[in-house]
C-alpha cells in the first residue's frame, strides 16, 4: 500500500511498481454482511468499509463512497433502494415539466448539510487518520455534470439536447455547479487525496454534445480540487 | 476525456486499454482500468488472473498507469474470485 506512487502516476508518471486502485462499488456491504441500503447510509459502516476493503485488497486507494445517485437524492429525485447495489432513482421533481419550466424549478444548490452529506462527511473524518496510518489514499467519487442532469431530467434530457438546447445547457449548467460543490466538500471538507467525476452517462452522448454540454461544466469541479492541492480523474 | 483538465482518466472495460494508455500518454494523463468485473467475478468461466494478465501487459507500456477495475463492484461476487485477480495482480505488478 503506498499513496505517493499511485498519485504520481495518476499525474502521469512511469511508477515502477504498477499502483491499484480499485472501483469498490457497494462491496464492502458484502464483506460487512449487511445490505447495501443500510451501508450506504451509515457513516460508521461507510468508514468501516473502506478501511476492511484496503487492507484486504491491499490497495493503494480507495473511495470512500461509490454512489452515483448520492447527489440526485439530495435535490429531491426519490430512489429505490437495493440489497445488492447503489439505489436507482425512479422519479424526479423536474420530470413531468416541459423544457420551458425546468430551469425555475431547479432544486437549491446542496451543500455540506443536505442529504446524506452529513453521513458521508462523518465517515470520511473516521476513515481518513486510518487510511493515513496504513498509507492509503481516501478517494471521493462525485457524480459528474450529464449523471446529474440525467438524473433529474431522465430521458427527456436526450430530447431537450437537440430539442430544446436553451434548457440543456442551462441544466448542465446547474449540474456542474453540483458536480463542483461535491468536489469542494471531498477535497476540502473531508480532504480526500483524490477526487474523481464519474459520469458514465456522458459516454452515451455524441462528442459534439461532450465537448458542448459536459467539458465546460466539468471546469469548475477541476479547479476546486486542484486549488486545494488534490488530485483529479474522470471516470466514465 | 483525457482533455478535459483532470490529472487521470478511468475507462469501463469496453475499451482497449492500450488505445486508452496512448491517449493518455498523448494528454500526460493517468489512467485506470480496465479489469473486467462482469465477466471475471461472478460465477462464469473467464480465469480472473488471464484478465489481469492482459492489463498489466497492455497498461504497463504507457507511463501512468494504475490498475483498476473496468467498473464498480456490487455486493455479491465471487470473493475467490477477486482474491485470485488482487494475487495475481501482485505477482505481475513490477
Amino acid at each position: 500500500m503506498a499513496k505517493e506512487p499511485l498519485i504520481r502516476a495518476l499525474r502521469g508518471e512511469r511508477i515502477k511498481q504498477i499502483p491499484w486502485l480499485p472501483h469498490i462499488g457497494t462491496h464492502a456491504a458484502q464483506l460487512l454482511d449487511v445490505s447495501a441500503e443500510r451501508y450506504l447510509q451509515d457513516a460508521e459502516l461507510l468508514a468501516r468499509g473502506a478501511v476492511l476493503c484496503s487492507e484486504r485488497y491491499r490497495c493503494d486507494g480507495i473511495p470512500l463512497l461509490d454512489d452515483p445517485q448520492m447527489e440526485a437524492i439530495a435535490l429531491g429525485c426519490v430512489a429505490h433502494w437495493s440489497e445488492q447495489g447503489p439505489p436507482s432513482i425512479v422519479s424526479s421533481p423536474l420530470y413531468a415539466l416541459s423544457p420551458e419550466q425546468v430551469v425555475a424549478h431547479l432544486p437549491p444548490l446542496p451543500d455540506e448539510t443536505t442529504g446524506r452529506w452529513p453521513s458521508v462527511i462523518a465517515a470520511g473524518i473516521r476513515a481518513k487518520p486510518e487510511l493515513e496510518r496504513r498509507d492509503v489514499a481516501l478517494v471521493g467519487i462525485a457524480a459528474g455534470p450529464c449523471t446529474i442532469a440525467y438524473q433529474l431530467r431522465g430521458m427527456a434530457l436526450f430530447r431537450d439536447l437537440f430539442r430544446h438546447p436553451e434548457c440543456a445547457t442551462r441544466l448542465f449548467a446547474y449540474a456542474g455547479q453540483v458536480s463542483a460543490i461535491s468536489a469542494r466538500i471531498y477535497a476540502e471538507v473531508i480532504g480526500c487525496d483524490i477526487v474523481a467525476i464519474n459520469d458514465t452517462p456522458s459516454t452515451m452522448l455524441q462528442p459534439a454534445y461532450f465537448r458542448q454540454y459536459v467539458l465546460p461544466n466539468l471546469q469548475k469541479a477541476w479547479q476546486v480540487i486542484h486549488r486545494a492541492g488534490k488530485t483529479s480523474s474522470f471516470w466514465a | 476525456m483525457a482533455g478535459s483538465g483532470a490529472h487521470s482518466i478511468a475507462l469501463d472495460e469496453c475499451m482497449a486499454l492500450a488505445y486508452v494508455g496512448e491517449i493518455a500518454k498523448a494528454h500526460h494523463t493517468g489512467f485506470i482500468g480496465n479489469f473486467h468485473v462482469t465477466a471475471a467475478l461472478f460465477e462464469g468461466t473467464e480465469d480472473p488472473t488471464a484478465d489481469v494478465q492482459r492489463c498489466i501487459d497492455e497498461g504497463k507500456r504507457f507511463p501512468g498507469y494504475i490498475f483498476g477495475l473496468g467498473g464498480p463492484l456490487t455486493r455479491h461476487i465471487r470473493l475467490s474470485r477477486l482474491e485470485e485477480a488482487v494475487a495475481a495482480y501482485y505477482v505481475r505488478r513490477r
